[in-house]
């Protein structure tokens, strides 16, 4: 094997962390790797969320191009639904798919928006919101789900992802569950090594790919315990172990990072990056109560429960607005609390009610204006700090999936879609959320030693992955090679080249044509049980 | 290649099977059998079933449709002969599947 590339994803890196590990002795290994090659922040996309950051990362295209913007998508511009994104949303072709169409192999695991699994000329194991149940259909090939399954072990339910479990690292938990759900991390990560490991061993590929995503649940939920900000000088009983086994997550973290380094070539590149940083929230803004409160939305049932608990975003809640709103009266309402973004229901666009067109800019501006008064009783500050419009945010060929607006709240946190009688309410312990300085650390032939850079975009990992390997660059990514990570003599050896536009990979859904023949008394059958089930009238 | 509603039925039947043995579910899927009730599938488990269905027939299914139904008429449970009604009513009026990944074909 000519070239080596190995991508460590890091998932909610921030440097604001993993220093202050490094200073004392936590992460002996990832300090030893700085020293070798460069860091710099890595500067996440608009959201700063794991599905449209880690895409473009993949693809070094941005959410308006790639069309990933949230777990969740609206199911056409005109609709109110909204579904789960997978890889059938990605508009962009990926590190993985390029560099198998080269003739290399790859090996990609449990990276989101890879499920259904792309058919690349390697491995993959599909990441994201991929539930146990499901994860044989999230491996390629076929076989290898039954390989992983045969490996000392392997526990499906503790490697996927378990949604109500999950829920716990944003909606927080019970103090008794704390110390079960950091342990069950550590278990995790543990297992993506032995699958790596084996996958290393086994079928060594140029291209290896794996993420780590147990710093974004640890931090979302235990992030009090671990910036030193917010650290309590005398920890109670409770606190003391909790601090500590949030310590050994970090401690076996580096250890793994260092067994990977182990069986990597002496001449490989190795690149770490997250998708975005981290940060304290301390209070939630409730969007959609306060686009009720000022004439915007309304709910369907007036007498709805609100929501007396501050801590709750309403993650439990996805795709209910549906049902939730009262359509006739609603003309701007958030979705989801993963995304910060506000939909404006426009008139003509699947519905005769909301805002006409020709309103719309009118309409907009005074929302924005609107947003930015809202205050935190807390501060006394505004709440939103910056609102992008989906022009700013999203230009591109997918815009119109996007929300039309996209806020940034003062704490960096996320918004709550549920219904409140306060708009703004504090929490009473600051949680972990996401920022957008993340993190890039990389080591290889050719890689200065030693330096920090100045930051670098998210979208600058694919075409550095792609320089690694030899390849061209494709014309059409808005990522670049981060020259300034390179000792200037290798890279005039090894001068980065750029190609053609990426193109749709190959085709990996299966094409046959399908025609239905039914028969008339199964046409009425077939009403009837449709209609048992409310989908239609 | 025309499908009829046993031939979805079969095709369905199929990749449940082959994921029961992963569930260690040992009764037997039939078309009366509730996804949630009897199989003790949960939300998201559908869900991703449903992109597997359009991943396996290279079609763009409206689940998210279905889905927003079953919500609003609160209808708690879905059976395998329910869920294959759904497909098979589709798959004939909606959007090849070009590519999974790379075109953003799902939209």
């Amino acid at each position: 094997m000519e070239n080596q590339t190995i991508l460590i994803g890091i998932d909610g890196a921030t440097f604001s962390i993993l220093d202050p590990l490094m200073d004392e002795g936590v992460m002996p290994f990832l300090r030893q790797f700085i020293a070798s090659g460069v860091r710099a922040e890595l500067l996440s996309i608009v959201p700063p969320i794991t599905p449209p950051a880690w895409t473009s990362l993949m693809t070094g295209r941005s959410p308006g191009h790639h069309g990933v913007f949230d777990f969740f998508l609206k199911e056409s511009p005109d609709s109110h639904n909204i579904r789960f994104a997978s890889s059938h949303d990605v508009g962009c072709e990926t590190i993985w798919s390029i560099v198998s169409r080269h003739g290399m192999r790859v090996t990609s695991l449990n990276f989101p928006l890879m499920f259904p699994p792309p058919r690349i000329n390697g491995n993959v194991v599909s990441g994201g919101w991929v539930p146990w149940r499901q994860l044989r259909l999230g491996c390629h090939p076929p076989d290898l789900y039954d390989r992983l399954k045969a490996l000392p072990g392997f526990n499906a339910r503790e490697l996927a992802m378990d949604a109500a479990h999950e829920e716990k690292a944003v909606e927080g938990c019970q103090p008794e569950e704390y110390e079960d759900w950091i342990e069950h991390h550590i278990r995790r990560e543990q297992q993506w090594f032995d699958i790596l490991r084996y996958l290393m061993r086994e079928d060594p590929c140029e291209l290896t790919a794996l993420l780590f995503d147990g710093v974004d649940k640890i931090q979302h939920l235990c992030w009090r315990f671990l910036d030193p900000a917010y650290l309590n000088e005398r920890p109670s009983p409770w606190e003391q172990p909790i601090r500590d086994l949030s310590l050994q997550y970090f401690r076996q973290l580096d250890q793994l990072l260092a067994d990977i380094a182990d069986l990597t070539n002496p001449d490989a590149t190795i690149i770490m990056a997250s998708d975005h940083g981290f940060g304290a929230q301390s209070e939630t803004f409730f969007v959609n109560t306060w686009l009720e409160q000022n004439g915007y939305l309304a709910w369907a049932n007036e007498a709805s429960p609100r929501q007396t608990d501050s801590t709750k975003l309403g993650m439990s809640q996805l795709a209910r607005h549906v049902y939730l709103l009262d359509w006739e009266r609603t003309m701007a309402y958030a979705p989801t609390p993963s995304s910060n973004g506000i939909h404006i229901v426009t008139a003509g666009r699947g519905s005769e009610k909301g805002v006409s067109p020709a309103d719309y800019g009118r309409f907009r501006a005074e929302l924005i204006e609107s947003l930015r008064q809202v205050t935190s009783p807390t501060t006394g500050e505004p709440v939103v700090s910056h609102i992008w419009t989906r022009e700013e945010a999203f230009e591109g060929p997918h815009m119109e999936l996007a929300p039309d607006l996209t806020l940034a709240l003062w704490d960096g946190g996320l918004v709550s879609i549920l219904a409140s009688d306060d708009v703004v309410k504090p929490r009473p312990e600051p949680s972990g959320t996401h920022r957008p300085e993340g993190v890039f650390m990389a080591a290889g032939p050719g890689v200065r030693q030693g330096v920090s850079l100045p930051h670098l975009s998210i979208m600058d990992v694919a075409p550095m992955v792609l320089h690694s390997l030899g390849l061209a660059i494709p014309g059409d990514m808005e990522g670049c090679v981060p020259t300034g990570a390179f000792e200037p003599p290798w890279l005039q050896a090894c001068p980065v080249r750029a190609t053609a536009p990426a193109k749709p990979s190959e085709p990996t859904a299966p094409q046959a044509t399908v025609e239905i023949v039914y028969t008339e008394e199964e046409e009425a059958e077939l009403a009837a049980r449709l209609r048992a089930l409310g989908y239609i009238e | 290649m025309k499908k009829t509603r046993e031939e979805v039925m079969a095709d369905v039947l199929d990749l449940f099977r082959q994921l029961a043995d992963d569930w260690e579910y040992s009764g037997e899927i039939m078309p009366k059998t509730l996804l949630f009730t009897d199989i003790g599938l949960r939300s998201l488990d559908v869900v991703v079933l449903a992109v597997s269905i359009q991943e396996h027939y290279g079609r763009v299914l409206p689940f998210a449709d279905l889905f927003a139904a079953m919500g609003q008429h609160g209808v708690q449970d879905i059976s395998m002969g329910e869920w294959v009604d759904f497909v098979y009513e589709h798959l004939n009026e909606t959007l090849v599947l070009s590519a999974v990944e790379g075109s953003g074909a799902a939209r």
